[in-house]
């Protein structure tokens, strides 16, 4: 069950990222729910679980983008990236190490998905990445996952102390 | 050293995976969603049913935290519905001397549209391209570059690709959209450029053209994609600059794509 679960909760937050999150939009800017649900169960969730999470929710945004496979392809990159990261150099699972992945992995994610679509797609996104609002949506997913993060943190440490009592 | 010799097992079948997935992607007939099969097909009625729960949730909510502001809203709609309401009884008297003199004339009339209604049922999940997904395709004659407009003639889009149950609209928004237009009653021939995330412009407008903010931007069918006189939207900014041979002229557009949940296809 631990391990279907976290598959399950980015298949949902994906599901909405096509559907009710464009309406939600800050100046035009949609936040990347399944990053934020990504860096949210880091530091908790098995390896091969997560990959196939992100697989998966790269899957569902490519039902409803441009180009088939490379929401796919970059999702995997990008917590394979932040995966090597955090077991090289963050020593604790305090939950600022999240917000810290959750603001990189978008400088990231949209690093490779521009690179990608121009070299395989000839597409040019660069005016977004070197724009203002690429910022402003590196804030929102660290603003999400500050939130969301935190309290998902403080929730299983509440569990732990509870088991350990009992 | 077992542990290693699993994270090398692990990593060797992450890479043949992206490599694939990059593969698949590159020598892919269609790069787009749209052309999915299976996974389209599981997809699109869940997609479809989500987005219209989660809409009618937003609305709900929006409706009961702008109680104020929509009573006023409604208000203003109502005295300017009266007031169109009574310029449109000017337009049908225009209209009926334009059929007579067409009939007297001999000139040919113009061409009924056919339109097909389909359901919004995803949009982009990224802040790239500005898109979404409808429940029609090839079984309902859906062809890539149709227009798609919605409320009246106002074009929000055009078919990009194309699956056999969904479509994928390019909203009008996004930058790699173009349409030949005519701005205001002077009716100058320009390009409709969608922007992204920025406001929409208007390039190859000369410089010595009186363009006014307000002016009306309608397709001229010039460019042989959209018909003429559909609306694109209004003139929002107007910047002139010393020297230059075009103007900057930012475009305003009537509806967002996000806020759609029906379009219409012209056939």
């Amino acid at each position: 069950m631990r391990k279907i679960l976290p598959v399950i909760f980015i298949f949902i937050l994906a599901l909405l990222q096509i559907t009710v999150v464009p309406k939600l939009a800050i100046f035009g800017v949609k936040p990347n729910l399944i990053l934020v649900g990504l860096s949210i169960l880091l530091f908790t969730g098995n390896f091969l679980t997560l990959v196939f999470s992100a697989a998966l929710g790269g899957l569902v945004y490519d039902a409803s983008d441009y180009f088939w496979g490379l929401n796919t392809v970059v999702f995997i990159l990008t917590f394979l990236i932040f995966w090597l990261l955090g077991k090289k150099y963050v020593a604790s699972h305090h939950f600022l190490s999240l917000l810290s992945f959750s603001i990189l992995g978008t400088a990231i994610f949209n690093f490779l998905y521009t690179s990608l679509s121009y070299l395989l797609f000839h597409y040019n996104f660069f005016d977004y990445f070197l724009s203002w609002r690429q910022l402003l949506e590196m804030a929102i997913n660290g603003a999400l996952t500050f939130v969301f993060g935190g309290l998902f943190l403080l929730g299983t440490n509440i569990k732990k102390e509870h088991a350990a009592k009992f | 050293m077992r542990k290693n010799q699993r994270a090398k097992k692990i990593s060797l079948f992450l890479a043949v995976i992206v490599c694939g997935l990059i593969l698949f992607a590159v020598t892919g007939e269609k790069s787009s969603a749209a052309n999915q099969g299976w996974v389209g097909q599981i997809l699109n009625p869940v997609h479809g049913y989500l987005l219209r729960v989660t809409d009618t949730l937003a609305d709900v909510f929006s409706g009961i935290l702008n109680s104020e502001n929509l009573k006023k809203e409604n208000e203003k709609l109502l005295i300017q519905n009266q007031t169109l309401k009574s310029i449109l009884s000017g337009y049908v008297e225009i209209k009926a001397e334009n059929e007579t003199l067409r009939e007297a004339l001999k000139i040919k009339s113009r061409q009924n549209f056919d339109f097909l209604l389909a359901d919004v049922i995803s949009r982009s999940p990224l802040n790239f391209s500005q898109s979404f997904t409808i429940n029609q395709g090839t079984s309902g004659e859906v062809k890539a570059g149709q227009a798609v407009i919605w409320a009246g003639q106002v074009l929000v889009g055009e078919v990009r690709d194309v699956a056999s149950d969904s479509s994928e609209i390019r909203a009008a928004s996004d930058g790699e959209f173009r349409a030949a237009v005519f701005v205001g009653e002077s009716r100058t021939e320009a390009v409709f450029k969608g922007n992204g995330l920025e406001p929409a412009q208007l390039d190859l407008v000369p410089a010595k053209v009186n363009i006014s903010v307000g002016d009306r931007i309608i397709t001229s069918g010039l460019d042989k994609k959209f018909p003429r006189g559909l609306y694109l939207g209004e003139v929002k900014r107007v910047k002139n600059l010393e020297g230059k041979v075009f103007q900057e002229v930012e475009v305003g557009l009537p509806f967002h794509w996000n806020e759609l949940e029906e379009v219409l296809i012209i056939r």
